[in-house]
């Protein structure tokens, strides 16, 4: 039977309360109110504290299945350079069983952890989908978010080589930066609108993609219960146990670097072709 | 008979005026012959100014990028908006279509966003168009600001606002996208 765990673990909450706390003291986290710009507020307090839990979250995971997946990989290894596959000897049996005591304590573990980590991130998934919606959906013309982008009409100058700390390969590393980078006084509003939209499209397909991994899961929980047929079960183990080192430890590719060259804004002046300028 | 002759007379006369006023404009409206950015934008200003050559801005310029590529320079932007200017001035383009022009070759941001007055909720649900818009827009910037003026970092600018607010506009659709959808 699956108990229900909290959002936040209690270990982590004096962390991300003394967080809070110091957010709502100090100036509102990514908002823009340099100048006469308007002011922009993606991130919430709702959202910084589920950023946080989803790292420390996905943290936990990551400790724990590491053993159990290096001991998996060991046995898988065993299997194949016994020739298990085509062999039915009691040597092989006993691996096999020991592989399934290890893939079905794998299961045990990801059911525990994944239901919680799917909520931080769905929490924060939904809390910036409502910000941005409300703050650039239906405040800002697309020419507005270029301007915005553009750190121009009183908006903060681009501060874009921030980003690139967020991009790690674990899942943790992920959040973890992304929360990093929330938490820190005086990110400008553009690269907040861009910092924003990455953690939003990145909790959107993390969030699709632990559906499909949990319902994966329940799939081979239940085939495990049903004893069927073992050479499928292996197919079936390496591809879920591949699809839980990607989400949790990232694919090199996938989490592509974004441009980062450092550049400076154009210091030109525009009025040498005001005329011809299109703001 | 003499109603004849004159009529035959004034035909013939007509006839041969229009021809040589063709020829002329042929001749005045042929493409400049320089192989200097300046002297060419000179000489395309002068021809700009014949009221006959007005339909062919679209030549000059592209022939304009040509030689510039030649020359690549940070000072051939005040030349395109010379040229640009001259169009304008002449009645060969209008102003929109020459601040179009402009913008969508040497200016890092992206004049397909600058236009639409919708909110970006609505406007967003065809990002699929302003992306290939923004698409095509970058190889004008490329010409423009890389392979005329010679201004690398300018089009890398371009390249992060593409890179940036096509990821910001993926996002802000969604977000959208999903409000509707709890509705």
């Amino acid at each position: 039977m699956m108990m229900k765990k909290e959002a936040v673990p209690t270990k982590v909450r004096p962390l991300v309360s003394a967080c809070i706390a110091v957010l709502l003291a100090g100036p509102q986290v990514s908002t823009a109110t340099v100048g006469t710009g308007p002011a922009i507020n993606l991130f919430t307090p709702v959202s910084i504290e589920s950023l946080s839990a989803t790292s420390k979250n996905a943290k936990a995971l990551e400790s724990s299945l590491e053993s159990l997946i290096e001991r998996l990989e060991t046995q898988s290894s065993l299997y194949e350079a016994a020739n298990c596959a085509v062999a039915t000897d009691s040597g092989c049996q006993n691996l096999l069983r020991g592989m399934k005591e290890t893939y079905r304590a794998l299961l045990v573990e990801m059911q525990d952890h994944l239901p919680e980590i799917r909520e931080s991130i769905e929490v924060t998934r939904d809390s910036l989908a409502n910000q941005m919606q409300m703050e650039l959906g239906r405040k800002m013309t697309p020419g507005d978010l270029q301007r915005l982008l553009a750190g121009r009409d009183g908006f903060s100058d681009p501060l874009h080589s921030q980003r690139s700390s967020t991009k790690g390969g674990r899942l943790s590393g992920l959040f973890e930066g992304y929360y990093k980078l929330v938490k820190r006084n005086g990110v400008g509003a553009d690269s907040g609108a861009v910092l924003a939209s990455e953690l939003y499209l990145d909790s959107m397909y993390s969030a699709k993609y632990l559906d499909l991994i949990e319902a994966e899961i329940d799939s081979q929980q239940t085939e495990l219960l049903l004893e069927l047929e073992w050479v499928d079960l292996t197919a079936q183990m390496n591809g879920t146990v591949g699809n839980v080192k990607r989400l949790l430890w990232g694919d090199v590719g996938d989490r592509e670097e974004l441009l980062n060259i450092g550049l400076e804004p154009l210091v030109e002046t525009k009025a040498t072709f005001s005329d011809l300028y299109v703001n | 008979m003499n109603q004849i002759c004159v009529f035959t007379l004034i035909a013939s006369l007509a006839a041969v005026t229009g021809c040589a006023s063709n020829t002329v404009a042929d001749v005045s409206c042929s493409m400049p012959n320089a192989e200097i950015v300046e002297d060419y934008v000179d000489s395309a200003s002068a021809k700009l100014d014949s009221y006959s050559c007005a339909t062919s801005f679209d030549s000059l310029y592209s022939e304009l990028i040509e030689i510039g590529k030649e020359n690549p320079s940070e000072d051939n932007k005040a030349q395109f908006a010379r040229l640009i200017r001259s169009g304008i001035d002449s009645g060969a383009i209008s102003t929109k279509y020459g601040k179009q022009l402009f913008n969508e070759y040497f200016e890092p941001e992206f004049y397909a966003l600058k236009t639409d007055v919708r909110s970006n909720c609505t406007a967003l649900r065809e990002r699929e168009v302003f992306v290939s818009q923004m698409e095509e827009e970058l190889g004008r910037k490329k010409v423009g600001m890389l392979d005329v003026m010679g201004d690398e970092d300018g089009f890398r600018l371009s390249q992060r606002y593409f890179t940036d607010l096509t990821t910001v506009m993926d996002a802000v659709a969604y977000s959208c996208e999903s409000s509707l959808a709890r509705r």
